[in-house]
């Protein structure tokens, strides 16, 4: 099984010949030489003097078990690199300071199909057609929220209006005509949602409501890192099928490049986020000390982002017996699953059902 | 497209018949044929998935690494269909690698398929087919006769009604479905 790779460090990434490295100054307060840009002739030469100085350290990336990688620190890459990893069918993808995400270096689609694309884009020309999925992913979130707010129930906080509240919001789905009232009514939910933190999470954090660009306390800056993360895993996933990644349904497909994944991974965040947002500060593995407060703004620092993908690398690689396929699959699989299960409503093979935790 | 020539021996004609090239297709598509018709429509709209089991890397490893004494593997013709290797032992011998015997059936008509085309489209006679097995130390062979050789034809025309059909034909589960690669996307 392929595995992600999370870069936290500042460095480089090089080739040589068909090994990858990673290359870092053992001390990262020293000056870092690896944001210049260098032209592709002399960074061969570069390299090996550097990984071979004692103030820097390599580590070989195993190409053959790599599924992505992610670029969280100041990554930077060579044109070795580029052209191997395409070839490898590997994306990096890029966070920026803000542990926001940044761009993905995509390698060329390998998987494409004419039909499963036109399929895909008369889905969104269709309204109902739209509507209908649009419906299905504000569903899907929904209802995994549901299930979390659940499981917090179960635990002896007292949830039980707001549980009620979205139930009602759930059932009176089929309502809402218009993309943007579904839009809205995400949000709705969403918010009710954040509003009961407060009574899962232990009194460490302050947290009264979602703010973004930048997140202004710690427990958004760690949404908006999972969030990030998750709309990667959710490009790696995509990429793997006929998918277009910018026709979505929910988001519109000017959003962003990639607005599918945006779709897909609104029902996959509070089973992956929220659950390890609530284990790190519930279980006191992150504190205030994994956080940089900055005059405008609150990020993780680089033991928080350690802590965090930690948690979440290790959620997505637990596995649950698939009830439909009869075998074991990893929380990451599901979501290629989904996308499967996508382009089988496109096919018309099978009506699309979001996935809702089923255990 | 015009059948000439039709003889009711067991052996084949040496004559050769008009084809419609509209209706040449790849000789994996007469093994999905066989194996399953979800499979086979998917395959022809570029549906695939990757499969990163075991299975296909070993069975990548068995074509790369068998035969490697022989100098002419992966031939294609036409950007048609693409003949594992050929040999000629008196005549012309198209050899196929397969692991495991278990779908000899599809893996016949495969060949039998290789064998129509290099005849009829290639005009190419005399040529005899085999079906290797190397980690089984087997080998059928295979023989166009005048029965097959029209039963191709009807075959063929069938792949071509499945393909064309505007939707896929709907998953129907075998006991092979579970180390096929579009197993996932069926039963999901």
């Amino acid at each position: 099984m392929k595995v992600n790779y999370y870069i936290l460090r500042n460095g480089k990434l090089l080739r040589k010949e068909n090994t990858v490295y990673f290359v870092f100054a053992k001390d990262e307060s020293q000056p870092q030489p690896f944001s210049a840009e260098v032209d592709g002739e002399e960074v061969e030469v570069e390299t090996e003097n550097l990984s071979e100085k004692p103030e820097y350290e390599r580590r070989i990336l195993p190409i053959e078990q790599i599924n992505s990688i992610f670029g969280i620190g100041r990554v930077s890459i060579t044109s070795g690199v580029i052209s191997f990893l395409a070839k490898q069918k590997i994306p990096v993808h890029f966070f920026g300071y803000y542990g926001h995400y940044e761009s993905t270096l995509y390698p060329h689609e390998s998987l494409l199909s004419g039909e499963m694309h036109i399929r895909q884009a008369a889905y969104y020309l269709d309204r109902m057609k739209r509507l209908k999925l649009a419906r299905k992913f504000v569903e899907g979130a929904a209802k995994n929220i549901l299930r979390n707010l659940e499981y917090y129930q179960n635990e002896g906080k007292n949830l039980n209006e707001e549980i009620i509240t979205i139930k009602n919001h759930i059932a009176n789905l089929d309502q809402y005509n218009d993309v943007s009232e579904l839009m809205a009514i995400e949000g709705t939910i969403r918010n009710i949602y954040y509003g009961t933190f407060s009574k899962i999470l232990k009194e460490t954090f302050q947290f009264e409501g979602r703010t973004k660009h930048p997140p202004e306390n710690p427990i958004n800056a760690m949404i908006s890192f999972g969030n990030s993360l998750l709309y990667g895993v959710t490009i790696n996933a995509i990429y793997h099928t006929q998918l277009d990644q910018t026709i979505s349904f929910l988001h519109e497909p000017s959003e962003r490049r990639f607005s599918l994944s945006l779709d897909i991974s609104e029902i996959f965040k509070p089973f992956l986020v929220d659950r390890t947002i609530f284990k790190l500060v519930n279980k006191d593995v992150i504190t205030e000390n994994d956080f940089v407060k900055e005059l405008n703004g609150c990020l993780l620092n680089k033991s928080g982002k350690e802590k965090f993908v930690r948690d979440f690398d290790e959620r997505l690689k637990t596995t649950i017996k698939h009830r439909e396929l009869g075998r074991n699959v990893s929380y990451e699989r599901l979501i290629y699953l989904e996308c499967l299960k996508l382009c089988k409503e496109f096919l018309s093979l099978k009506p699309y059902e979001p996935f809702v935790i089923w255990w | 497209m015009v059948l000439q020539g039709q003889s009711n021996s067991t052996e084949s004609s040496d004559e050769t018949i008009e084809i419609d090239p509209e209706i040449l297709v790849g000789g994996v598509k007469v093994n999905y044929y066989f194996h399953c018709k979800t499979q086979l429509w998917l395959f022809s709209h570029y549906i695939t998935y990757e499969q990163e089991s075991d299975l296909v890397i070993a069975g990548k490893i068995l074509e790369k690494e068998s035969f490697k004494n022989i100098k002419t593997k992966n031939l294609l013709i036409d950007d048609k269909i693409s003949l594992d290797f050929v040999k000629s032992s008196g005549g012309l011998v198209v050899v196929d690698i397969k692991k495991s015997s278990k779908f000899e059936e599809a893996h016949i008509y495969q060949v039998l398929y290789y064998l129509w085309y290099l005849k009829n489209i290639k005009k190419v006679l005399k040529v005899k087919g085999i079906v290797a097995y190397p980690s089984e130390r087997k080998r059928t062979e295979v023989n166009l006769t005048a029965e097959k050789e029209s039963e191709m034809l009807r075959i063929l025309e069938e792949i071509n009604k499945i393909i064309s059909l505007p939707e896929s034909p709907k998953p129907v589960y075998k006991p092979y479905c579970k180390s096929c690669a579009y197993y996932e996307f069926c039963w999901v």
